[in-house]
């Protein structure tokens, strides 16, 4: 596990900026939770995280080590060793659930012999076992989503980002599922950055909860300490909050 | 873009080698450029493989590049010749090759039987089975216009010229050889020619060409070679061959001509090439399929086949003819269009 | 691409190049000319495309699925072949032909109908293509207030006006760089021209370059086109979405439009007919005497260019569909080498290759194969660009966030993936070799002339049943090869080629609008 540093991080495409001046620390085994509005540059924190894009400007750090820095790429998303789950999960259609999780051990250079018992151990605690020579287009919604789960995290990574991984899952499932990560991330003391734009979700999973507006960091802290924050925005969010009766 | 950027060389290297990954030749083997037509050289190159073991490896040249593809092929690979033997439909194109320092000197064991108009002195190319310049006359278009005649569309007549005679001749009585470059100077060629233009004369793309509009009657005449002329008569069209000019300066005759390339890969087999093209053998050849005439006295000919030797043949320096072409091809182009 | 030219340029015997030729009135009179017959011949293809196109997709024709693989027949062979069939019907020799109709044949108006009958279908299969992924819930929408007719002309048209636009684009490339149909009908074009001047007696590769200049302006206009007002939606519009709506029902109407329907196709398929009628058994028996190794020699370049295209649209593809800029670029320079006379491009390339150290390029197949990716590198790059906007490009990032490099990404998902895209653009960048004759005809190496310049050199003088029979064997390979690529992309998709993320399309399909 590793800690995850961004040091004022702007991100722009042509005039228009996605991330301005951004600055973000998720410590070694912690989970962050980032909540902002729709646009507000959550997906691409992500994306710089990930190497998929340059920061324009600013430094993006896995403990020691720069990732990026000021327009360039310095280490490619495939040796981050951090891991993703999508928003729409871009699970691989020709890829049955078993190739999916050893295409990735396969990836990150863990030998023959190991994988099979990871991939074992993994699609049982997502309980997909009965799956594993499943394709994606015949499993369902909460099936593929433990699938992303799975991939995610059978490589054990340095860090995990999630993208909005429940936004479209009924109620029940979300529960299901959020059950499912905090287990998973208690278990194995996860750095994990999940985005959400459901401060319900935030407040389930995150250690601390980052608040998002316009390209930039307008709040951190953990949920009791955000309640007393001034700014309108996390009044707002909270006010979602005292609705859902939490 | 880094990784797909040594993609692309992988790529690249992956291709090349996999398509040049030929065998190399496990006999000898020739290579021979030619403008002879196609359908009637490869014929011989077969016999040629057959007779001697040696495979021919040929490039052959279209009708609608004028007979000069194969040429400016040549040129362009002086640096590095291709090809060992040139063999051309013409004895004039040679010339270009000649005065580029591209020609090695041989001449043919089987040259001696060549009348010595029809060689190079030095060596520098040896003709072999001929064409002429003829007219092909559409009888049937021609059957309404008898009194005019095709040689209306002669804007002048230089010099008192016979009627001609013909070998099957329904045809032309008034026929001469336009005024060319070397007797009448460029000037009068020039007016000579845009005369023409100016008398409803259709410039033709290839000699092919001229067969095409001859034999489908959308002209009454046309001025091409033997061969193709040959060709129309035996496709059973309604067409005569005249050789014009045979009581005034004569028909152009054109031998094809056999030319070894300087610094060619496969020297020895481009002599036993060129032996053989000149030899009688291939004449006979020429002779039976493309109606061509012999230069060898001994090869017999059928009855459809004027020898050399019976008609008049224009007394012409090809050397300076090729000169000449050379000069006024500007001219030629822009008078023919581009 | 732009170093042969760069190469004629520089290497030429002439001092310095010379605008001259462009200073005379007689290339721009020909140039005029030439966008005239291809505006002619554009107007050809798109009033028997469009309706084709309509009646094949979109209503309930009979037999249109039989009738468009006809009509596509053509598309797929030099235009020399169709040009050569219509001749033998309708020549002064020909089974129909008299004065009057070889008059017209071997007129501006013969070349315009005949290539135009000849490039239709590419009009057809691409507005079919799209009318079949135009958004169904916007036709169903428009049914309920509006007859079929207007539906047409105020729905479907304008949602398919890019693919259409791209069919234009195609279509005015294909005429603007053909040499051998038009030279055979002799109709003096700009690019027969240029052919001509780097095969006339003097040659002068300089000048043809400079001669090139106009087309390059003219191809640039053709791809300045494509990019902005068509080039991102042209993407969209092409892939085949998973469902479609019923077909409209033509009521009284259907057998007069199946009567249009395969009247074209019969027009399209007959100059094919022709050939075999005029081959005969004689041509056919005499075969083996004139083909020598003609389809072995088209055959094998065909096959190492077409793979070589092919990994080139595996790399260049995806990154274009990203809009990648120097992707882009290289696609654009792809665009112009497609569209430039390929004699230019030929001599360019034999006047680089052409130096003892590279003999072994130079004197092998290679040549060829170097010269066939060069002109079509467009066809594998565009089509793969296709197949990979209709994934999204999370697919390929998820597989590089978790560990995947570059090459274990391609081999791992985007090949797989696109199997069907990739298969569809070999064979679509293979067809284009086959079909190639003016890119080889100057540079071809010795003894290795492929089937397409063999009939060309052949049909001066040679005898027609033979020449026939050899075109007929071209169109024969091709239709083979095609054949076996419907068959391929025909085989039941397993069951995880049906997912959530948009992969149900049968990508193959898509290699028809790849251009």
């Amino acid at each position: 596990m590793t800690t995850l540093r961004f040091d004022n991080v702007s991100l722009s495409f042509g005039s228009t900026p996605a991330l301005s001046d951004l600055s973000l620390v998720v410590e070694s085994g912690e989970v962050v939770a980032v909540l902002g509005p729709s646009g507000c540059g959550k997906t691409s924190l992500l994306r710089v995280a990930l190497g998929l894009d340059a920061p324009t400007r600013g430094t993006v750090w896995a403990g020691a080590t720069r990732l990026s820095a000021d327009g360039q790429v310095l280490v490619p998303p495939e040796r981050r060793r951090l891991a993703m789950v999508f928003q729409d999960l871009a699970l691989w259609p020709h890829l049955s659930v078993e190739a999916h999780l050893r295409f990735v051990l396969s990836s990150v250079g863990v030998p023959k012999r190991d994988q099979e018992e990871r991939i074992i151990r993994m699609l049982e605690q997502v309980e997909l076992q009965e799956r594993a020579a499943a394709h994606p287009g015949e499993l369902s919604g909460g099936e593929r989503q433990r699938v992303a789960i799975a991939r995610a995290l059978v490589t054990e990574p340095a860090a995990v980002l999630l993208d909005e991984p429940l936004s479209n899952l009924d109620l029940r499932l979300r529960r299901e599922l959020l059950g499912l990560l905090k287990g998973l991330f208690a278990q194995r003391r996860m750095t994990a950055v999940y985005v959400t734009h459901d401060i319900r979700e935030a407040v389930a999973l995150g250690d601390r909860i980052a608040v998002m507006n316009a390209g930039g960091v307008v709040a951190v802290g953990a949920i009791d300490a955000l309640r007393g924050s001034p700014e309108p925005l996390v009044r707002e969010l909270l006010e979602g909050l005292t609705w859902s009766g939490l | 873009m880094r990784h797909p950027l040594q993609m692309l060389v992988a790529i690249a290297l992956l291709v090349t080698a996999g398509a040049c990954s030929e065998r190399p030749p496990t006999k000898p083997e020739v290579v021979v450029y030619t403008s002879v037509d196609q359908v009637f050289s490869e014929p011989v190159f077969r016999r040629f493989e057959a007779d001697t073991g040696v495979r021919v490896r040929s490039v052959f040249d279209t009708e609608e590049t004028k007979s000069t593809g194969i040429l400016n092929r040549l040129i362009a690979e002086r640096a590095n010749p291709q090809a060992d033997v040139f063999w051309s439909g013409d004895p004039v194109r040679p010339f270009l090759l000649v005065s580029r320092g591209l020609v090695e000197p041989y001449t043919p064991t089987s040259a001696a039987g060549i009348p010595p108009a029809f060689k190079s002195a030095q060596g520098h190319w040896t003709g072999s089975a001929a064409r002429a310049r003829v007219l092909l006359v559409n009888r049937e278009r021609l059957a309404g216009r008898r009194r005019r005649g095709p040689c209306a569309i002669w804007p002048t007549r230089a010099g008192g010229g016979r009627p001609p005679s013909p070998t099957r001749s329904t045809a032309p009585r008034r026929c001469m050889s336009p005024p060319g470059s070397q007797t009448g100077g460029d000037a009068e060629a020039t007016r000579f020619l845009d005369a023409l233009k100016a008398n409803d004369v259709r410039i033709a793309s290839s000699n092919g060409e001229v067969k095409r509009l001859v034999t489908s009657g959308e002209v009454v005449f046309g001025l091409t070679d033997t061969d193709d002329a040959f060709d129309a008569v035996k496709s059973g069209a309604p067409v005569d061959i005249v050789y014009p000019d045979q009581d005034a300066g004569g028909t152009l005759v054109m031998p094809t001509s056999v030319v070894l390339i300087r610094g060619a890969p496969h020297p020895e087999a481009a002599r036993r090439l060129a032996d053989y093209l000149v030899s009688p053998q291939a004449e006979r050849m020429m002779v039976d399929a493309a109606a061509h005439m012999p230069l060898h006295a001994d090869v017999a000919t059928p009855a459809h086949v004027v020898p050399v030797a019976r008609i008049r043949a224009m007394n012409i320096d090809y050397a300076a003819l090729a000169a000449v072409m050379d000069r006024i091809q500007p001219q030629l182009r822009k008078w023919s269009g581009l | 691409m732009l170093w042969p030219l760069f190469v004629l340029l520089a290497g030429s015997d002439e001092a310095a190049p010379s605008f001259a030729p462009l200073r005379a009135v007689e290339p721009w009179l020909l140039l005029a000319r030439t966008l005239a017959l291809t505006a002619a011949v554009l107007a050809v293809t798109l009033a028997i495309g469009l309706p084709m196109g309509l009646l094949v997709a979109r209503t309930d024709t009979p037999g249109r699925r039989i009738a468009l693989v006809a009509h596509a027949a053509p598309m797929f062979v030099p235009p020399l072949l169709p040009a050569l069939g219509w001749f033998y019907l309708f020549g002064r020799n020909g089974l129909i032909g008299g004065e009057a109709s070889a008059g017209l044949l071997f007129s501006d108006l013969g070349a315009v109908l005949v290539l135009g009958l000849t490039f239709a279908p590419i009009v057809t299969s691409l507005a079919a293509l799209a009318l079949w992924n135009v958004d169904p819930s916007q036709e169903e929408a428009a049914r309920v207030v509006a007859r079929p007719p207007r539906i047409v002309a105020r729905i479907l048209l304008p949602a398919i006006l890019p693919a259409i636009a791209l069919a234009a684009v195609v279509v005015a490339a294909l005429t603007l760089s053909e040499v051998g149909a038009p030279m055979f009908l002799r109709v003096r074009t700009y690019a027969a021209a240029v052919f001509a001047r780097l095969g006339g007696v003097d040659f002068a590769p300089a000048e043809a370059f400079v001669l090139l200049l106009p087309v390059l302006v003219v191809a640039l206009a053709l791809a300045a086109v494509e990019r902005r007002s068509i080039g991102r939606r042209s993407f969209a519009v092409l892939g085949l979405r998973s469902f479609r709506s019923a077909p409209f029902a033509l009521g009284r109407w259907r057998w007069p439009a199946a009567v249009f329907c395969w009247s074209v196709t019969g027009l399209s398929i007959t100059p094919l007919l022709a050939l075999g009628w005029r081959a005969g058994l004689r041509g056919f028996a005499d075969l083996p005497l004139w083909i020598g190794g003609a389809v072995w020699n088209s055959l094998v370049p065909a096959a190492w260019a077409a793979s070589a295209i092919v990994a080139l649209g595996v790399v260049l593809g995806p990154l274009l569909s990203r809009r990648d800029r120097a992707a882009t670029r290289l696609d654009l320079v792809a665009l112009l080498a497609f569209v430039a006379p390929g004699a230019l491009l030929g001599v360019g390339l034999a006047a680089i290759w052409n130096q003892p150290e590279t003999a072994w390029v130079y004197q092998t197949s290679a040549i060829i194969v170097l010269g066939f990716v060069g002109r079509y590198a467009v066809v594998g790059v565009r089509t793969l660009a296709v197949a990979c906007t209709q994934t999204p490009a999370q697919i390929e990032d998820a597989a590089r966030v978790f560990g995947a490099g570059y090459l274990r990404t391609l081999a791992g998902i985007v090949v797989p993936l696109h199997w069907r895209a990739i298969l569809g653009a070999w064979v679509f960048a293979m067809v284009f070799c086959l079909r190639d004759l003016e890119t080889a005809v100057l540079y071809y190496p010795p003894g290795r002339a492929p089937l397409a310049v063999r009939v060309f050199t052949l049909e001066a003088n040679g005898p027609e049943p033979v020449v026939a029979a050899l075109a007929s064997v071209q169109v024969l390979l091709t239709l083979a090869l095609l054949g076996f690529a419907l068959g391929a992309a025909a085989m039941r998709p397993r069951a995880h080629d049906d997912t959530s993320v948009r992969q149900r399309q049968p990508e193959f399909r898509e290699h028809a609008g790849a251009l």
